[in-house]
């Protein structure tokens, strides 16, 4: 270009444009000092080469660029490849910022500085812009939500504001970290001590619900995950209701606030709420140990011990007394608290939300599920329906009580539809119908 | 009773009409179905992982990482070895808005309960992301051909650097050339006496992979997580359960923050522009029987028109056609243990 007798010279500038940001403005207002910018949009296919379909299509970037201040020319740029532009346009100067110099962009940097010398242009490289999101191939972001729980760069990833590294460097223990993630604070040492203890009696339960979906997902031989993730996904209203029994907690812990009564006297109401309505209680029972968990009152006695009883443990307390007073008046034996009343107690005390101590419960259990899957991947035959093994397996054929309805002939495509109008009137079928 | 269908078809090797119905009997002849397990039992009283009583362990302060060493190794850790798999799993706590975070997320959004969203979690961790099977059977493996042919492990590792160069789960990489993090574990491995053969192995396969990258290298967190619970005597198939689960615990605070500050989805809101669409063009849907008569069958008669097929249909992408290799899926556990 020439104004005047000056010939202007030319900096070309290579942009994704999807998401523009201060970093390119940056780069523009670097090239403008030095000439004219031209600068190249990447087509959706260039940016698809390593990146997944841009947000903007390759028209809409284009409008986008050509009206920011400073760019004089777009062109396109069909690859990630820039010497074809390069050898085209042959600008006195590329300008790019300094994080290509390593990793995946080095290659494109090491091909423009060569292209370069064919006709003495430069290259001339911005410092990268603090706080400008990563772009580097493969890094960017799979998805974008506003976050206070992590970020990681580069150069760290950082937990509630806390460096991981450091974390583990200066002798935190996982607990600990859990503290972190949850509730963004580093706990006292008898919190700590309590989750621990916690964390590690939820484990191992051997076999419940949880335990039997890994070993039976395993039998299909799916990768190791499948089971796991199976086994976790057990815990719902049934088993280990975690969340359901810290919201009940909350709400009565609140009524007693709000109606001035005492934790004890919320205790025995919460007790003839539920047996008026023929609820069950939460807290309490367990099908398997039926004379008491084993663990369950050792983590009461725990809590007291670490002196973390509070408003949680006084209420269950009075629950546990309440009930099986009534029990007794009625003639009934007693029922001892279980893991989830005594351990989400506990949990609740050290100031994990309902969902918060949900999720540790169910999956620390996630760990000896996984210990259940590889155990049988090591020793079991996949399917467990082998006839050849000394002990009926879980899938045998003689397991299978079958119950529904009684063998009857498939009708004919003629016969069908007076079949099925007949059988839809006699309305037998609804006995099984799901 | 007529034919059905072609059930008297004389090629059937059995005659359909006169099998027995009705279930099986019950197997006297064998023991009785029972949940066998190595690993753990309970009984009304107590329950038992690897011989200890986890009430008695809990009692006598064992935390939560001992209790992973009695599950998976059926023993009881050195203090620094409980400490290092502490340190691990705070590393493998949380990654960011990765794979898991996200997975956890977008369950949440359909308002699940915590327990969907945190499986789905677990379902992200396959041989490319968080690959600590993939990448501890492929340690193993050459670790062991050092041992068997008497070579040294830096001869192994240029036999491995050579031989898996390009491969993403070679746990070096450019990811953290700037993060010293996975550098920082190998040394506190060192500093408490738990380093061994296996991540000597690695510190060796990063000299070599250095030497003949051609950009920047170091470790990264797959090979300084997955060599590190190797010395610490987990198996690659529970080093990947361990974590996976690990991070589980950071899928549900992200379940957690998905419904605490975005909205829920609705069905029918997501939409999908036309801008983002390159399959075929909008065309008239023809009358069934027109479709019927005109249709070309997708039958191929000889192994040629197969692969002629076959490259057509890899064009319609989502046809599952393009996806040339297998994903192995193990039988038995790769690492072959008994």
């Amino acid at each position: 270009m020439v104004f005047g007798d000056i010939v202007m010279k030319k900096a070309y500038v290579v942009m994704g444009s999807d998401l523009i940001h201060h970093g390119h403005m940056n780069i523009i207002q670097e090239a403008r000092k030095l000439g004219k910018v031209i600068v190249g949009i990447l087509t959706d296919k260039a940016i698809m080469e390593v990146k997944s379909i841009p947000l903007l299509s390759y028209e809409q970037r284009k409008r986008i660029v050509e009206n920011i201040k400073g760019v004089d020319e777009v062109v396109c740029q069909e690859t990630r490849d820039y010497r074809p532009n390069l050898r085209k346009i042959k600008p006195d100067y590329v300008v790019h910022g300094d994080d290509w110099k390593k990793g995946p962009l080095k290659k494109s940097r090491d091909e423009v500085v060569e292209v370069l010398k064919e006709w003495g242009g430069e290259l001339v490289e911005v410092p990268y812009t603090k706080g400008a999101p990563p772009t580097l191939l493969g890094r960017a972001p799979l998805f974008q939500r506003k976050t206070s729980i992590s970020y990681k760069t580069p150069e760290k990833t950082v937990l509630r504001g806390y460096n991981l590294s450091d974390l583990a460097e200066e002798g935190y223990t996982f607990c600990d970290a859990l503290f972190v993630l949850f509730q963004g604070r580093l706990p006292s040492e008898n919190e700590e001590k309590m989750l621990e203890y916690e964390t590690a009696e939820f484990l191992e339960h051997s076999m419940s619900p949880s335990a039997a979906s890994a070993i039976a997902v395993i039998s299909g031989r799916p990768d190791l995950p499948a089971a796991i993730a199976s086994s976790v996904m057990t815990f719902g209203g049934a088993h280990g209701p975690g969340a359901a029994h810290g919201y009940m907690m909350n709400h009565y812990i609140d009524r007693a606030r709000k109606e001035g009564k005492s934790l004890e006297e919320m205790g025995r109401i919460l007790v003839e709420e539920h047996v008026n309505a023929k609820m069950p209680i939460m807290g309490l029972g367990q099908p398997q140990h039926t004379d008491g968990d084993p663990r369950a009152e050792p983590t009461h006695i725990k809590q007291e011990e670490l002196g973390l009883s509070g408003v949680y443990l006084k209420l269950q307390r009075s629950i546990e007394k309440h009930f099986n007073e009534w029990r007794k008046s009625q003639g009934k034996s007693f029922v001892a608290v279980n893991m989830v009343g005594a351990g989400n107690t506990a949990l609740s005390e050290l100031g994990f939300s309902p969902n918060a101590a949900w999720c540790i419960g169910c999956v620390c259990r996630g760990f000896s599920c996984a210990a259940h899957a590889i155990y049988t991947m090591k020793k079991g035959h996949a399917w467990a329906a082998s006839k050849r093994e000394p002990m009926v397996q879980m899938l045998d054929l003689s397991m299978i009580k079958y119950i529904g309805p009684e063998d009857r002939p498939v009708p004919s495509q003629e016969e069908r539809q007076d079949y099925a109008l007949k059988q839809k009137e006699s309305e037998e079928y609804k006995k099984w119908a799901l | 009773m007529g034919s059905i269908g072609n059930l008297n078809d004389p090629r059937l090797p059995y005659n359909y009409t006169t099998r027995e119905n009705g279930t099986v009997d019950p197997d006297d002849k064998r023991a009785r179905f029972q949940w066998v397990s190595e690993v753990a039992y309970k009984n009304l009283h107590r329950i038992v992982s690897r011989g200890y009583d986890t009430t008695e362990l809990v009692e006598q302060g064992y935390g939560v990482a001992d209790m992973i060493f009695i599950d998976f190794q059926a023993r009881i850790p050195l203090i620094e070895e409980q400490k290092m798999l502490n340190y691990v799993m705070i590393m493998a706590l949380e990654d960011g808005l990765s794979a898991p975070a996200i997975m956890s997320r977008i369950v949440a959004k359909s308002n699940a309960i915590l327990t969907q969203a945190v499986g789905a979690s677990i379902l992200s961790f396959g041989k490319s992301y968080s690959a600590y099977a993939a990448f501890g059977n492929m340690l193993k493996k050459y670790v062991d051909k050092a041992e068997k042919e008497g070579k040294t492990l830096k001869e192994m590792a240029e036999v491995l650097v050579n031989e898996c160069k390009n491969d993403e789960i070679l746990g070096v990489s450019d990811l953290m050339l700037d993060d010293p993090a996975a550098k920082r574990m190998l040394d506190r491995a060192e500093k408490l006496n738990v380093a061994g053969k296996h991540i000597g192995f690695m510190k060796e396969v990063v000299k070599i992979a250095k030497e003949s990258s051609e950009g920047d290298v170091d470790i990264d967190m797959l090979g300084a997580i997955g060599a590190t619970m190797m010395d610490l005597g987990f198996s690659p198939e529970s080093t990947w359960a361990v974590l996976a689960v690990t991070r589980a615990f950071a899928a549900g605070a992200h379940f957690c923050e998905e419904i605490e500050r975005e909205p829920l989805g609705k069905l029918g809101q997501s939409l999908t522009p036309k801008d983002y669409y390159d399959g075929p063009e909008d065309r008239s849907v023809p009358p069934l029987y027109e479709s019927r008569e005109a249709s070309h069958s997708g039958l191929c008669s000889t192994p040629e028109e197969l692969k002629e097929n076959i490259e057509k249909k890899k064009e319609l992408k989502g046809s599952g056609w393009g996806i040339e290799e297998e994903i192995h899926v193990p039988k038995r556990l790769d690492s072959g243990e008994k």
